[in-house]
Order: C-alpha cells, then sequence, then structure tokens
C-alpha cells in the first residue's frame, strides 16, 4: 500500500514546482520594467492620494445627470451611428482591392504587393483621431472627415487581414479554377473569394463595432458625432451634460456590440 | 432514375432561389444603410476634391520632417511607452480578483458576478480618450490622468477577458483538486488560475499593445506622452516638428506590434 501524502505535502510540491527559475525570471523582468515605467510617468500612492479629492469633486458634479440635454443629444448620437455605419461599408468594399494586391499569391508583381503593402501600413500607422485631424483640415468640421479619418485606418486593417487570409487559403481550388484556363481575377472570385468570405465578413463587422468606438471620440477634433457634444460639456465644466452623454454613448456601444457579435455568429 | 433525381433537383433550385432572395434582401438592407448614413453624415465626394488643395498645401508644410527635434522627442517617446506599460500592469492587477469574481465558476455569488461584470462592461465602452478628458480637468495636465485613463478602460477590457479565461477552464481540474478536500480559495489558487494563466498573459500582451497605442493619443486632451508634443506642435504650426513625432509614433507602434505578436506566440 502507497503512503498516504499528506496534502500539505502536495501543496508544497505544486508550489515547488510553480517557481522554476524561468517563471522567477519573467516575474522579475516585468517587476523591473513596471519599476522603470512608474518612475517615469510619476505615478505613486501619495499623488493619487493627492488627487482623489478633486476626482470625488468631478464625480460629485457628475452626478444627477442632466437628463433635459437627451434631446439634443439625439442627433449626434444618430450622426455617430451614422458615420460607423457609412464608414466601414466604404472601408469593407475598398478593402477587396488592397487585400487582393497585397496578397504574395495574387499580386501581378512583386513591386505592386511590396508598394501596396506599404500604403496599409501607412493606412495603419496613425490612429483614426490623427487622421480626423488632418481631414478636418482638409474638408472643414462635421461627420464628413470623421467618416474619412475612419475609412483610411479601417481599410489599412481590414486590407491587410483580408490580404493575410487570401494568403493561407487551400490552394486545390485555386489551380483546379486556374486549370480551366481563367483568368486571374475569376482565378480570386471563384477559388478564393468563397473560401475567404466568411473570415472577411467577421473582420468588416468586428470593424463596424470599433469603428462606432472611435466614432464617439472623434469629434473631440470636430469630426463630428457625440464627441463634440462631450467635449464642449467637459471643457465647459457642465460635467452633469456630460454624464448624459456618456451614458448615450455606453447604451449606444453596448447595442452595436451585441449587433456586432449577434451578426458574426450567425455568419461565421 | 428521373424520379430520383427530379425532386432533389427542385430542390435544389428551391435552395438557390432562397439563397438569391437572402442576397437581394440583405444586400437591399445595406444600400438602404448606406443612403440613410451619407444623408446624415453629408458625405459628400466633390467636397473632398474640393479639399485635396489643402491636404496637398497642410503636407507641404509638414515634409520633410525636422530631424534636428528628434533627440528633444525621446523623452515623450519613453513616457508613452511607460505609460502604457504602467496603465496595463496596474490594469492587469485589478482585473485578476474583478474577473475571479465575476467569473460563474469562481463568484462567490451569482448576483455578484453580475454586477461585477456589468461595472466592467462600462468601463470597457467609455473611450479611454473620455476618462483622460475628464480626469485632466479633475487633477490636471500630465502623465498622471492619462495613466489613469489607460487604467480604467483596460481593467474593463481585460476584466472581460480573464473572466472569461477562467470559465474556460475544465470543470475537472478543480473538481480533482476538491476532490481533496481543498477549500475554495485553494481551488482556485491551485486549479484555476494556473490553467487560465496563459490565456490571461496573452490578453495582457495584447492589451499592453492596445494602450501603447491608445497613449500616443492621450496627449491631445492634455494627458501627456508624445501626442501631447505633436499636439502642442500642431498648434504652434511648427507642421516639420509634428511629422517627426508621427514618423516616431509609427515606428514604435510597429515594433511594439512586432514584440507583442512574439511573446503572445512564446506564452500561448
Amino acid at each position: 500500500m502507497a503512503p498516504a501524502v499528506s496534502r500539505n505535502a502536495l501543496y508544497g510540491e505544486v508550489l515547488r514546482r510553480r517557481w522554476r527559475p524561468r517563471r522567477i525570471g519573467i516575474g522579475f523582468a516585468v517587476l523591473v520594467v513596471y519599476w522603470w515605467a512608474a518612475r517615469g510617468t510619476e505615478v505613486s500612492l501619495p499623488e493619487l492620494i493627492r488627487g482623489l479629492p478633486n476626482i470625488g469633486k468631478v464625480i460629485g458634479q457628475m452626478f444627477p445627470p442632466d437628463l433635459s440635454v437627451l434631446r439634443g443629444i439625439a442627433g449626434p448620437m444618430l450622426e455617430t451611428l451614422q458615420i460607423g455605419i457609412l464608414a466601414t461599408l466604404i472601408a469593407s468594399l475598398l478593402a477587396i482591392p488592397f487585400g487582393y494586391f497585397a496578397a504574395s499569391n495574387m499580386a501581378p508583381h512583386r513591386l505592386v504587393y511590396l508598394g501596396t503593402r506599404a500604403v496599409l501600413n501607412v493606412f495603419r500607422g496613425v490612429s483614426e483621431i490623427i487622421w480626423g485631424l488632418f481631414f478636418v483640415v482638409a474638408v472643414g468640421l462635421g461627420a464628413f472627415p470623421g467618416v474619412l479619418a475612419l475609412v483610411i485606418f479601417s481599410t489599412g486593417v481590414i486590407g491587410k487581414l483580408l490580404a493575410e487570409a487570401v494568403e493561407a487559403v487551400d490552394r486545390g481550388p485555386i489551380e483546379a479554377v486556374r486549370s480551366t484556363g481563367a483568368s486571374n481575377w475569376k482565378v480570386f472570385l471563384y477559388g478564393v473569394w468563397p473560401q475567404v468570405m466568411p473570415v472577411y465578413l467577421g473582420y468588416c463587422l468586428y470593424y463596424w463595432d470599433h469603428n462606432t468606438r472611435q466614432a464617439t471620440i472623434l469629434g473631440f477634433v470636430g469630426a463630428g458625432g457625440i464627441g463634440y457634444t462631450l467635449f464642449t460639456a467637459i471643457s465647459n465644466y457642465e460635467f452633469e451634460k456630460a454624464t448624459t452623454a456618456i451614458l448615450v454613448v455606453v447604451v449606444l456601444i453596448t447595442i452595436v456590440d451585441r449587433l456586432s457579435w449577434w451578426f458574426r455568429r450567425r455568419f461565421m | 432514375m428521373s424520379n430520383a433525381t427530379e425532386p432533389s433537383l427542385s430542390i435544389a433550385f428551391a435552395r438557390r432561389r432562397e439563397l438569391r432572395m437572402q442576397v437581394v434582401c440583405v444586400s437591399l438592407g445595406v444600400i438602404v444603410l448606406a443612403g440613410w448614413s451619407s444623408w446624415g453624415t453629408g458625405f459628400d465626394i466633390p467636397q473632398l476634391i474640393a479639399g485635396l488643395p489643402n491636404i496637398y498645401d497642410l503636407a507641404r508644410r509638414m515634409l520633410p520632417p525636422d530631424l534636428s527635434v528628434i533627440r528633444e522627442l525621446i523623452r515623450p517617446l519613453v513616457e508613452t511607452l511607460q505609460m502604457a506599460v504602467v496603465g496595463t500592469v496596474l490594469a492587469a492587477g485589478l482585473a485578476l480578483p474583478l474577473g475571479i469574481l465575476a467569473a460563474n465558476n469562481t463568484s462567490p455569488h451569482p448576483l455578484l458576478a453580475v454586477t461585477v461584470r456589468m461595472c466592467l462592461n462600462t468601463l470597457r465602452t467609455i473611450p479611454e480618450l473620455v476618462f483622460a478628458l475628464l480626469l485632466v480637468s479633475a487633477v490636471g495636465l500630465g502623465t498622471f490622468p492619462g495613466v489613469l485613463a489607460l487604467t480604467l478602460h483596460a481593467t474593463g477590457g481585460l476584466g472581460k477577458f480573464f473572466t472569461e479565461a477562467i470559465e474556460s477552464v475544465n470543470p475537472t481540474v478543480s473538481e480533482a483538486i476538491e476532490a481533496t478536500g481543498a477549500t475554495r480559495y485553494q481551488v482556485i489558487w491551485f486549479g484555476v488560475l494556473p490553467s487560465a494563466l496563459p490565456l490571461m498573459m496573452s490578453s495582457s500582451l495584447f492589451y499592453w499593445e492596445y494602450n501603447s497605442r491608445a497613449s500616443t493619443i492621450l496627449g491631445l486632451v492634455g494627458a501627456g506622452g508624445i501626442g501631447f508634443t505633436f499636439t502642442s506642435a500642431m498648434q504652434a504650426f511648427e507642421y516639420p516638428k509634428a511629422t517627426s513625432c508621427l514618423v516616431l509614433i509609427v515606428l514604435i507602434l510597429a515594433m511594439i506590434d512586432r514584440i507583442s505578436a512574439w511573446l503572445r506566440a512564446r506564452v500561448i
């Protein structure tokens, strides 16, 4: 009969195995990086404690929310929703040619492939809100520059993801279509597209969610949507109005998040 | 023979008609949505074309980047990275207990789980830029409100990921440990958390990448980092300096993208 192992001995063994040198090394590295970063940003407990009364004061001013502005917020809220929808639709369409030319197995020439990749990298390189800043300079304040900013960024991301999906497709159907003498784009249409479409739709729906979130803050730089209402309310210290706008943002994002998730589950 | 094929053929045709109807309905819906959204956002291609000279003008003033200021940009750039690290580590520290409270298999009470989950969802839906703007008006300009804003938003996001990671742990693991007569705390510490650890590390790395991207724009509302340098340069019409900031942002984000992907491939 095997000797009974006491529970404490068992846990001791587990703990001993847990503290392997590699794990200790990783933990130590994280601590060092954190210490370096915390010193640089001057984030500390005393700082937090000093800030707490002011934060408490602002939170106090935020409640109760001023619901009388709700009527005025309905317009910007719809605009936010529309910015997200339109930007996603345009970006989804633009991403298809970009994805085609940025896939190494589809691009007609290596230079085209490299060029398209570079363009997509630039599109993705800068955040939406900075693109928004530029488009506001170009076409003036309003929702239009917001749509353009989101289109640029999400074309960059969806295009890259689509290109990767195209590169990963099963070669069989491509060979089969090509052996019939089909041209390149027909190979794409009949051999590749059916394979990548579910993934592509998933990305588009995901970016609809993402773009709606971004559309709520584009107004900070004057690019339309509810962000502008929010920005002016906070800048003018009308915190009880800001709370209403934030509540509307929470509801809007939650609905879009749920819808996007539901559609993704249906299509994929 | 013909008796066997005809019904299946008619079924195939019916299915095809049904599919075509679905495609038509979805397309119509998308077109209506696109029309409604472009009307609401004032989408106007001629306006974009009319604005092209403005973009050209801005680009001419921004290029070439002023590389002589790179030296003074290093500090804000490092600060940006540090904000992301602190924001992520603090958020992971907060999200761990919250995730345990919110997960169905570890929460002490279902009601508590639902409440915590609701709080996490709310934190997640409010963009970090909104938190930053509120905190800047509470505690003043600087990296401190920026770090807090990143922490708040990432706590919501990581809390959700951690909850899902904990819930996905195979129940036999905790049952086996329970069978040794372990307490609830011991089951979580020795059974659930070790199994959920790889997923939790991977999502923390994802949020480190996300926060790095977000921290580059927090400066737009005065919450520190290179975004603040960028905004100040734009407002002072020092366009070549602003371009240098953008170049650095793009380079550093591409680097972090790589590092994060490499690390995530190692922990999973």
